[in-house]
């Protein structure tokens, strides 16, 4: 399912953290994790990947780190930073005041667990 | 250098990724690092094809949903600038907004720049106008000067000979006869020293040579230096004709002696009142050291009364004839000079200031001129125009009123607001309030010197000295009795057992009861900033 980009933008950096928030990741396998973990419905289009993740960076939300791999590749690994978790918790507070609140506009039923 | 795992990439990807990249116009090595990062992520994505034509496929779809290149690395561009340090971020700013201020700083001095001053009138021209005070050139001094000059310069070594003019009874043996034989062999240059003061005026014709650098300051610093050139000279001549004069009453020749003083008091005059004001500072020298000869020969000498009598009616006549000692004509039309050449010219008298005339901008410090250049506050001609008429009408007031007038202290005060708020006057207006200082003194002398041969005539005439000034006036020898210019009352004049006092209360306009001010050494002194200037007895 294609969200509206505007929607999409507002949630994209909260669901990078969550997803870092796991693990450090690179850019491909994070884009990976977001689909497998959304079950496929959030997709974070490649052109936004990137200049999100360097926002994120600049915000010092997370922190990139280049690593040499066992096969020999240099890849470039997102991690969250403390202060990133913070903010993770506070989006997360209001994301889910918000499903709150759209749940009982629409009544989706209940909330998964 | 390319990344070995770039090569594994289709062309179509590679040549994306370069053209991505181009696009980010940033710092190289942020570049290379995003290129390395999305090589990876290509080869992330393509890792997963079984074969080259699913990777080519692959790749064009990748490339299809990362969009327009340009969008991405704008988007790319701007997260990575947000990624730079703080200091470097606030560095980046400084700079931007020095560079931003500098940039506005030249639009500012652009009008300074742009533009031509237009030379309509020939100052020199209108400067030698004001100072020729006849058509008729064999009515002019100068020449005489000259020629008298050119008859001393052939007898080097004097001035080093005797550096001050001294009563001659005070020299030793010694001395005095280098002076009769310096006196000697001067006697044709002073003889046409004579004749020059014989002639009713003096004016020179002022030259802006070719050869001496063009522009504003240069013509003021040309008249200045044009008119000076014969100066040194003239004091030299002085220096002889005041000694000339100590020597002829010294040897009893009290009409001579008279008359040589007077000489240079007509000498100092003919440069007084007119012409740059070094000029006018160089008269007022000369005729102070006339005054000081007269002062002299009569301290040391009983001068008949006949010869009292001829010398204070020439005087008088003198001091009538040539009142006005300080004249600042050509000082206003230096100003006027460079004002014509540090504005531009609407044709109607107005016109844009120019770089050079920046000194003219009023202002009380260099902040206030870089405050008024950025904000477009800068003064336009005739304002600077009127200011400056402002300037000179204050300084011709101030000359011809005295201090113990009201008035005195406010044109001093508007003379003190414009110098301070104007570079250009405040360089020059100390120079001409002292000036004005001294013309103020000599006018004191003047006075002064007249009541006392009117009081040493009345005592010959009468056995002993007037009771008071109004005395002399009652007697005929003075028309007024004379003020002091400081206090606007009579001279000071008390009679003592053997002699009289007579003085003015000087700048300080006090009456310290006739207790003259004294150096640093306790000696008294003539012309001191505290305590009465004593005229007689003369304390030199």
């Amino acid at each position: 399912m294609r969200f509206e980009s505007q929607l999409l933008k507002g949630i994209a950096p909260v669901v990078v953290l969550e997803i870092l928030s796991r693990g450090p990741m690179y850019g491909y396998q994070l884009s990976q994790a977001i689909q497998e973990r959304s079950r496929d419905i959030l997709t974070l289009g490649r052109s936004t990947l990137y200049p999100l993740l360097y926002n994120l960076e600049a915000k010092g939300l997370i922190k990139g780190k280049w690593q040499t791999t066992d096969s020999g590749r240099k890849r470039r690994y997102y991690s969250i930073t403390s202060r990133g978790k913070l903010e993770l918790a506070r989006q997360k507070a209001q994301l889910e005041e918000l499903a709150r609140g759209l749940n009982y506009v629409f009544g989706f039923g209940p909330m998964p667990a | 250098m390319q990344d070995p795992q770039e090569t594994r990439l289709p062309d179509c990807a590679i040549a994306f990724i370069d053209q991505l990249i181009k696009r980010i116009r940033y710092r190289n090595k942020v570049r290379q690092e995003v290129r390395q990062e999305l090589v990876g992520h290509f080869e992330d994505e393509l890792g997963q094809c079984p074969d080259e034509q699913a990777r080519q496929e692959k790749a064009r779809q990748l490339i299809q949903e990362f969009g327009d290149p340009k969008i991405v690395a704008s988007l790319i561009r701007r997260a990575k600038k947000r990624c730079r340090p703080v200091w470097y971020r606030l560095t980046i700013r400084t700079i931007q907004n020095a560079g931003i201020f500098i940039l506005y700083f030249v639009i500012c001095m652009l009008p300074l720049l742009v533009g031509r001053s237009t030379i309509r009138i020939d100052f020199v021209d209108y400067i030698n106008r004001l100072v020729r005070t006849s058509p008729d050139e064999s009515l002019n001094a100068r020449p005489y000067y000259q020629k008298a000059v050119e008859i001393l310069s052939k007898d080097r070594g004097w001035p080093s000979l005797l550096p001050s003019v001294t009563w001659p009874g005070d020299m030793n043996d010694a001395r005095r006869m280098a002076v009769a034989e310096v006196l000697a062999a001067s006697g044709d240059a002073l003889e046409a020293l004579r004749q020059a003061c014989s002639r009713p005026y003096y004016w020179m014709e002022y030259k802006l040579e070719l050869n001496q650098p063009q522009g504003p300051s240069a013509f003021a610093a040309a008249i200045t230096s044009y008119a000076q050139e014969d100066f040194t000279s003239y004091r030299v001549l002085a220096t002889r004709m005041a000694l000339q004069a100590l020597w002829s009453a010294y040897k009893g020749d009290f009409n001579g002696a008279m008359e040589d003083a007077i000489v240079l008091t007509r000498f100092g005059m003919h440069l007084e009142g007119k012409g740059a004001l070094v000029e006018q500072l160089v008269g007022m020298g000369i005729e102070r050291l006339g005054n000081t000869c007269i002062f002299t020969i009569l301290n040391n000498t009983q001068v008949p009364a006949p010869i009292l009598r001829k010398t204070r009616q020439t005087l008088e006549q003198y001091y009538k004839a040539n009142e006005r000692i300080i004249n600042l004509d050509i000082e206003k039309t230096l100003y006027y000079e460079y004002i014509q050449s540090s504005f531009t010219d609407d044709g109607k008298g107005n016109g844009r200031v120019l770089w050079r005339g920046l000194v003219f901008v009023p202002t009380r410090s260099r902040w206030g001129l870089v405050a008024r250049l950025i904000t477009f506050r800068l003064p336009d001609r005739k304002t600077i125009v009127r200011t400056i008429d402002t300037l000179f009408d204050a300084l011709q007031r101030l000359s011809e009123i005295e201090p113990y007038c009201a008035e005195y202290e406010a044109q001093l005060r508007v003379i003190s607001q414009i110098s301070q708020s104007n570079i250009m006057v405040g360089v020059s207006a100390p120079a001409i309030k002292q000036t004005m200082r001294l013309s103020l003194r000599h006018k004191t002398v003047r006075r002064a010197i007249v009541a006392v041969l009117a009081a040493l005539e009345y005592r010959q005439e009468h056995g002993a000295y007037p009771p008071d000034l109004d005395q002399l006036v009652k007697a005929g020898y003075l028309e007024t009795v004379p003020t002091d210019p400081y206090t606007g009352r009579p001279f000071v004049y008390r009679r003592t057992e053997s002699n009289f006092l007579l003085y003015s209360a000087g700048e300080d306009q006090k009456d310290d009861g006739g207790i003259p001010g004294t150096d640093n050494r306790g000696r008294p002194r003539m012309w001191a900033d505290h305590g009465d200037w004593i005229f007689w007895p003369w304390i030199g």
